[in-house]
């Protein structure tokens, strides 16, 4: 059985290596879409969704470290989470309405970070109340 | 819920890290579960009590369940 120092190591290996992986992809598909320009439509497509390729690594990553973890963890995981998707279709939906009455449309982008934000704020806080 | 872990744990002679590698379970709930903040899933109640070499009741208080 693993020890839980190279479960958390794999993890970040693993997820950080796949964020280093999609800010390098995120360079070269800028770096080669401006050299393309506009008319290459379909190879446009195809090279804007490359850096989604580290992402799943990531998610690769993630998946497998809740399976890894053991039960305490995984609770205080899976509430955090909870509470993230909670919060995080709260603040979408109010955001939603104020859009109805002249609020700046933000981009797709800002839907995942803020919830991950939640979920890791989220997890601090939990990890706090089993000390 | 209270348990009897922590003595358990220190009558042989075994540190928290020890005890967490030998359950296959985190350091952390090592130390929630000494604290009595956090009531293990039977398979675990199980497993610890068997290393113990006592039955659940023995290790376990039901009467302190949340």
């Amino acid at each position: 059985m693993l020890t839980e120092k190279t479960l958390r190591r794999r993890y970040f290996t693993g997820l950080f290596g796949s964020m280093i992986a999609y800010a390098i992809a995120l360079v070269a598909v800028n770096l080669i879409a401006a050299r393309l320009g506009s008319g290459h439509t379909s190879l446009l497509v195809i090279l804007s969704l490359v850096p989604m390729v580290p992402i799943a690594f990531a998610v690769a990553a993630i998946v497998r470290f809740m399976n890894d973890c053991d039960e305490l963890e995984r609770m205080i995981q899976l509430n955090s989470l909870a509470i993230a998707f909670a919060t995080t279709a709260f603040a979408s939906l109010s955001y939603g309405f104020l859009e109805g009455v002249g609020f700046p449309r933000p981009s797709m982008f800002v839907v995942w970070p803020f919830m991950a934000m939640v979920w890791l704020a989220a997890s601090l806080v939990m990890r706090l109340r089993y000390r | 819920m209270k348990n009897r872990i922590k003595l358990l744990r220190v009558e042989r002679d075994l540190s928290q890290a020890q005890l967490a590698d030998e359950l296959g379970i985190a350091r952390q709930t090592v130390v929630a579960l000494e604290a009595g903040k956090y009531a293990p899933s039977l398979p675990l109640a199980f497993k610890i009590s068997k290393l113990f070499s006592k039955s659940v009741e023995d290790v376990f208080d039901a009467d302190t369940a949340d």
